[in-house]
């Protein structure tokens, strides 16, 4: 069979409410899109939802882009040409138990915190709001009164159908064998019938996301969770809103047509591609939901369905790139439907313009660096939900940026084995207090001065502030420039003055372009920086670190000779 | 559940940053809920990084209990000439 | 052979235009340690402190501490004291920069500059060689001009202190300003430098600070990086927000003096407060010498009618041009702060002293018409031009320029001058801090908030915390860990915003090795009460008693809102055992048994009969 060869801008693998919506996204804004789903549009995940669309109960870096998903949904229907079936009615979390009810209190007070509008109400009031529920077992709820639900059918279809009507091209019932690069380095995704080529691809696959990280060399910290859930019969309207429970996963919801949509029960980790139900999720799902909603008595069952959804250690999605063209939007935790618009917007944005934007910042893969692989639940749902310290995002970039010029980065020398390495200066962290000049001289001389100094600071402006010396470049100006071989190399290629053959003729002091040669008039001989034999004063005093002693490349190198030689004249002594 | 106004100063607000130099987070809490359970469970913010819990007016320790209607402000480790 | 000291002080006479130099007395160091008390020790030597404020005979006394220029964290701190033209009580201005250093690198402990010169004249001082050089090219330059222009006509390395178009116009509020941004602010010390004609001081030191054991220094040295770099309040939040961070705090707290002290909260405090400052105008951060701290703030007003450039404001700048005259606009208070760069003035009178031509104004005992302008409460560009009339002496700035105490007197308010002593008060209510008002009102210079800044531990908890509203135990707390102890460390040459991470035992564990002289902390608790003591014995005989230890009334009335309303400085019960626990008698003068005990001997006559 000939692989028929294709081209796009963007390959998009998956066809679920993240690949439609980036898809659609990415094509409005004029690019070239392939979207390959190994099944159908939404078979995954997406069609096998839940239909919540929610900011309530999600971990707090979630917030944000969550609130920002849901102001969009109110204009979808509009947009997409197609009734979503979007219903706005609220959201309610039932706490059942004793034990539950402080707990919850205080995530909803966390939830405020961030700005959202969470209420708790006690059981009166939850029944004034839906009165269809059995208060008996009720003890009162959070309740979001912009939370909702929607048809995730109609929401994927009608964002495939938008997609395509802005030029997104389909490969249907295709499943992605291989993602390899080019040489000049694009990327080619090859199928069983075609091979394409593309400057970007997005892993948006929900569960086969992890294999397909795999096929880059990838392993990444996805696991399948298995969701199971059952609509009722059509029934007269019961219920509004979107309900979820404190106790365990189980939700439900009536949707238009009447039948009641619910599930959960019991989570379990799923590695086979099966989207079976068993017996006893079905029977724990349908025991809770009597307890909770009236007359539920002789309704029938209509059908069942299981659904795999990939969850990640801290119950939030990875968006970041894998390589220089794969990146991987997946990992929503059996709660992404809600966050598809934005997500899809947001990435779109993304690769148009380069630039990774604010709202992405706490789902980078980053996060997740020396993460300890220890056993966790994602049926621990409410646990997610009341986001204790262990699913929080670490302190890795969190949500908001340093305070500028105040944290100096940190830098990680556990690498460094063997290494060569030299002072790196980083201008824009420097204060101009001159603690190297202090810290050169005593180790040296014992005692603190500042002239004939082997490190100087410069002051060019009242706000821009270096220290100059010595780069160690592989020119060696100076040696070349010395006739009376006072200055000699170490095997290290460290250059330092022989003090008994300088005659003080200073041919050397113009021959460096960094200052990085100064005469000492006590001395009567030149001095320069020798890395004080290795452990280099300047950089252990330097406050803010603005000079390090680490493995530096050419370009560095080449950065530092260009902005010393330039502010040369700026020094507080010459 | 008790209502109270929460401010976090200085650079407590990168906990925050959708919150604006002077916003007051409106919360409503469980009663008898402590400073630093306000602290540590609703804000997640380390008790660390407090230095000063200021209550109505009033330097408190972190084990106080608020009450309806406690204006809250927290400042880190800071101090002025 | 010196370590630590340079061993030799430097004497410039004006008059005559004569230059010596004299030996440091070791013993005279060993109980003073330097800086604040051996420049005050030195002063005593010099002055009868009955003389006028701004004769000749009043010296200029440039002190720097054994650490100062040794390269040990923030150790760049250099002080100014002199019979103060403001007050009349002793004057010690402390400031940080490069200047200070500079005079141990060119080999002095301290620049005594006595006389006056007939004409403008400036001081270039390189290493041994002085010079009295004419200043007509710079007088009337502000004090960035005369330093570009400076290190032209002398070594572009060379340091600078000088004094502005305030200090040339003998304001009393005239400040000495070093390294373009940074002032020895207080007390009108820089009156006294324009009144003796003398522009600018010029140095370039090539030589080094000798140490007597350098590798325990600067193990010493990197024990207290450490300390400094992990403490969260000194490494945090100076550099990370300045001073200007407590704005919102301390109005929170309801101790914010606001509208010249008629209240304690100002409701738009955040507008000029740290986080303020830090989003709309920082620049960034720059250090002085040798300070991984590095809290200066190098900040613009990029455009508008209050465009600008400078450092700062810092805390109580941003209260005294901002609050206390009920000035909510953040940029003009930044103008205002740099103007009084510009002009050489203290931030802190001068605000004071507008915001009571403000309450004179609104109460009817000022005219528009001898203002020149109305003067209100609020009003951000009223401040603004009376900031600038008072710097250049012009118009109805001209009685401002002498501080808000003739001021108010003059117009028949004595009430409405805010300080004590004629030095004006700062930025924490002494309603609500009681630990401030006893501070307030028995500082050796008038009302002022650093020299016992107790607000460290009625406040943040340093070293323990202890509620602002009481006053039992505070006689003693105000006495010894704050008032001795920064006098102590006032002497030593580091900067006082490290004390939030080290003790005495660390800066005497610098100092040791450095001097090669015995510091250690028992004895830094005598030196600091000794140095106090003869500050005070100095205000005893330039005529101030026991009635000047006392806050304006408007303190003593209930603060009329916020969260402390109803509070107010209950001083009198307690100053009496503020006396005892310092060993003074009932009218506050130093009896004879703790003058021997501190190896102080009775200079003019001042002390108690008692024992």
């Amino acid at each position: 069979m000939i692989m028929k060869k294709l081209k796009a801008d963007v390959i998009i693998i998956g066809g679920g409410i993240v690949g439609c919506t980036t898809a659609y996204n990415l094509s409005q804004r004029g690019a070239d899109v392939l979207l390959i789903e190994k099944n159908g549009i939404g078979s995954g995940a997406t069609g096998r939802s839940g239909g919540g669309i929610r900011q309530s109960a999600r971990v707090s870096n979630e917030i944000p882009l969550a609130m920002e998903s849901v102001a969009l949904f109110p204009g979808l229907s509009a947009e997409l040409g197609i009734d979503i079936e979007y219903t706005q009615s609220g959201n309610f979390r039932l706490v059942e138990m004793p034990d539950h009810l402080r707990p919850m209190q205080v995530d909803v007070a966390r939830q405020q915190s961030h700005g959202l509008d969470v209420r708790w109400l006690g059981v009166t009031d939850v029944l004034e709001l839906a009165p269809g529920l059995r208060w008996q077992n009720i003890m009162g709820a959070s309740y979001c009164p912009d939370d909702g639900h929607c048809d995730p059918f109609r929401m994927v279809s009608g964002f495939f159908r938008k997609a395509k009507e802005f030029g997104t091209k389909v490969l249907l019932n295709s499943e992605v064998q291989s993602i390899e690069q080019t040489d000049d380095g694009k990327a080619v995704v090859k199928t069983s019938t075609h091979s394409v080529q593309a400057e970007k691809v997005i892993i948006a696959a929900g569960f086969g996301s992890q294999e397909l990280c795999q096929k880059i060399g990838l392993d990444l910290p996805l696991q399948n969770v298995r969701y199971e859930s059952m609509v009722t019969e059509p029934l007269p309207p019961i219920l509004s809103q979107m309900f979820g429970v404190a106790s365990s996963d189980l939700f439900f919801r009536q949707t238009q047509n009447g039948g009641i949509h619910f599930g959960g029960g019991l989570l379990e980790e799923e590695d086979e591609e099966d989207t079976k139900t068993t017996r006893d999720n079905l029977n724990m799902a349908v025991a809770h939901i009597s307890r909770l909603v009236k007359d539920l008595g002789k309704t029938n069952l209509l059908r069942t369905w299981g659904g795999l959804d990939p969850s990640t250690p801290d119950g939030m999605p990875i968006l970041d790139y894998l390589n220089e063209n794969v990146l991987l939007a997946t990992g929503f935790c059996g709660h992404g439907l809600a966050l598809g618009p934005i997500v899809g917007r947001y990435l779109a944005e993304w690769i148009s313009s380069g630039q990774l934007p604010e709202a992405l910042e706490p789902f980078k893969r980053n996060r997740f660096d020396g993460w300890l692989q220890t056993k966790w639940t994602p049926s621990g749902a409410f646990a997610a939900v009341l986001a204790t310290e262990d699913t929080q995002t670490s302190g890795r970039g969190t949500v908001g940026s340093g305070i500028p010029f105040m944290t100096p980065p940190e830098y990680d020398d556990s690498e460094d084995e063997g290494l060569h390495k030299l002072l790196s200066v980083n201008p824009e962290m420097c204060t101009g207090c001159r603690m190297c000049e202090s810290a050169c001289s005593i180790e040296h001389e014992k005692m603190v001065r500042q002239t004939g100094l082997r490190i100087q600071v410069a002051y060019p402006s009242d706000d821009f502030f270096l220290p100059i010396m010595c780069i160690h470049c592989e020119e060696m100006h100076c040696m070349e420039a010395c006739v009376y071989d006072a200055l000699e190399i170490n095997d290290y290629g460290i250059v330092s003055v022989v003090d008994e053959n300088c005659t003080a003729c200073m041919l050397c002091i113009p021959a460096c372009p960094t200052g990085g040669i100064t005469y000492v008039d006590s001395k009567e001989t030149v001095v320069k920086c020798n890395l004080c034999g290795g452990n280099p004063a300047c950089a252990k005093y330097c406050p803010t670190q603005a000079i390090t002693f680490r493995p530096i490349d050419d370009e560095i190198r080449e950065k530092m000779e260009t902005v010393m030689s330039k502010h040369l004249d700026s020094r507080i002594e010459k | 559940m008790i209502n109270v106004t929460v401010k976090l100063s200085a650079d407590l607000r990168r906990y925050r940053p959708a919150l604006r130099i002077d916003e007051s987070l409106p919360l409503s809490v469980p009663e008898e809920t402590t400073l630093l359970e306000l602290l540590s469970e609703i804000l997640q913010i380390p008790a660390h990084a407090i230095a000063i819990p200021i209550v109505n007016g009033v330097k408190c320790k972190l084990n106080q209990k608020l009450v309806e209607g406690d204006r809250v402000a927290f400042w880190p480790p800071m101090a002025g000439g | 052979m010196y370590y630590g000291y340079t061993g030799t002080i430097l004497r410039v006479n004006l008059t005559h235009g004569e230059v010596t130099k004299e030996a440091l007395d070791l013993k005279m160091a060993e109980e003073f340690v330097g800086g604040r008390g051996l420049a005050s020790r030195l002063l005593c030597a010099e002055i009868d402190p009955e003389i006028e404020a701004m004769s000749p005979e009043n010296p200029l006394i440039f002190g720097t501490g054994p650490l100062t220029g040794t390269g040990a964290p923030a150790t760049a701190r250099y002080v100014v004291v002199c019979k103060a033209p403001l007050t009349g009580t002793i004057a010690c201005s402390n400031s940080g920069g490069f200047f200070g250093p500079e005079i141990k690198f060119a080999g002095y402990d301290a620049l005594i500059i006595e006389g006056e010169s007939p004409e403008p004249v400036y001081l270039w001082i390189q290493d041994d060689r002085v010079e009295i050089r004419s200043a007509s090219l710079l007088w009337g330059k502000t004090p960035v001009e005369t330093e570009s222009t400076l290190q032209k006509l002398t070594h572009p390395a060379s340091k600078i202190a000088c004094i502005g178009p305030g200090g040339e116009k003998l304001s009393l509020m005239a400040g000495i300003v070093n390294d373009n941004y940074r002032l020895a602010a207080r007390s009108g010390v820089g009156a006294l430098m324009g009144k003796k004609k003398l522009k600018a001081i010029a140095i370039r030191g090539t030589g080094g600070v000798n140490l007597a054991d350098p590798e325990q220094f600067w193990k010493a040295s990197m024990d207290m990086h450490a300390k400094i770099t992990g403490d969260p309040v000194s490494f945090g939040s100076f550099r990370a927000y300045g001073t200007a961070s407590l704005v919102n705090l301390i109005n929170e707290m309801g101790a914010y003096p606001t509208r010249n002290f008629q209240s304690d909260t100002f409701e738009d405090a955040v507008k000029t407060g740290g986080e303020a400052i830090t989003e709309d105008i920082l620049e960034r951060n720059r250090a002085c010498f040798a300070c991984p701290i590095s809290c200066t703030r190098v900040t613009e007003v990029k455009e508008g009618p209050y465009k600008g450039r400078g450092e700062g404001p810092e805390y109580e700048s941003t209260w005294s041009l901002g609050a206390l005259c009920g000035v909510s606009n953040l940029e003009a208070v930044a103008k205002a702060n740099y103007l009084c760069g510009d002009y050489g003035i203290d931030t802190i009178s001068t605000g004071a002293t507008i915001a009571c031509a403000m309450e004179l104004f609104e109460t009817g005992a000022l005219s528009e018409k001898e203002i020149g302008f109305p003067l209100r409460f609020g009003d951000e560009a009223a401040m603004v031009r009376a900031v600038e009339m008072t710097g250049k002496r012009e118009g109805f700035g001209d009685i401002l320029a002498d501080g808000s105490y003739r001021l108010a007197e003059r117009y028949g308010h004595p009430e409405f001058f805010m300080g004590v002593k004629k030095l004006e008060m700062s930025a924490y209510s002494p309603r609500v801090f009681q630990g401030m008002a006893l501070q307030y009102a028995t500082s050796n210079r008038g009302a002022c908030h650093v020299r016992g800044n107790t607000v460290a531990a009625e406040l943040y908890g340093i070293p323990r915390y202890m509620p602002p509203e009481v006053l039992e135990q505070k006689e003693e707390m105000v006495r010894r860990p704050f008032q001795n102890s920064t006098a102590f460390v006032d002497s030593t040459g580091i900067c006082l915003f490290t004390k939030f991470a080290i003790t005495h035992r660390e800066i005497c564990a610098l100092l040791a090795p450095a001097t090669g002289i015995d510091f250690n902390f028992d004895r830094s608790i005598v030196q600091g009460d000794r140095i106090w003591n003869l500050e005070r014995m100095f205000n005893l005989r330039a005529g101030f008693t026991a009635a000047d230890d006392k806050l304006p009334a408007r303190v003593s009335e209930p603060s009329p809102d916020g969260p402390r309303a109803g509070s107010r400085a209950i001083l009198q019960n307690h100053i009496q055992t503020y006396y005892q626990l310092r060993g003074w008698d009932e009218e506050g003068r130093p009896t004879r048994s703790k003058l021997k005990e501190l190896n102080l001997e009775d200079f003019w006559n001042v002390c108690s009969e008692h024992d």
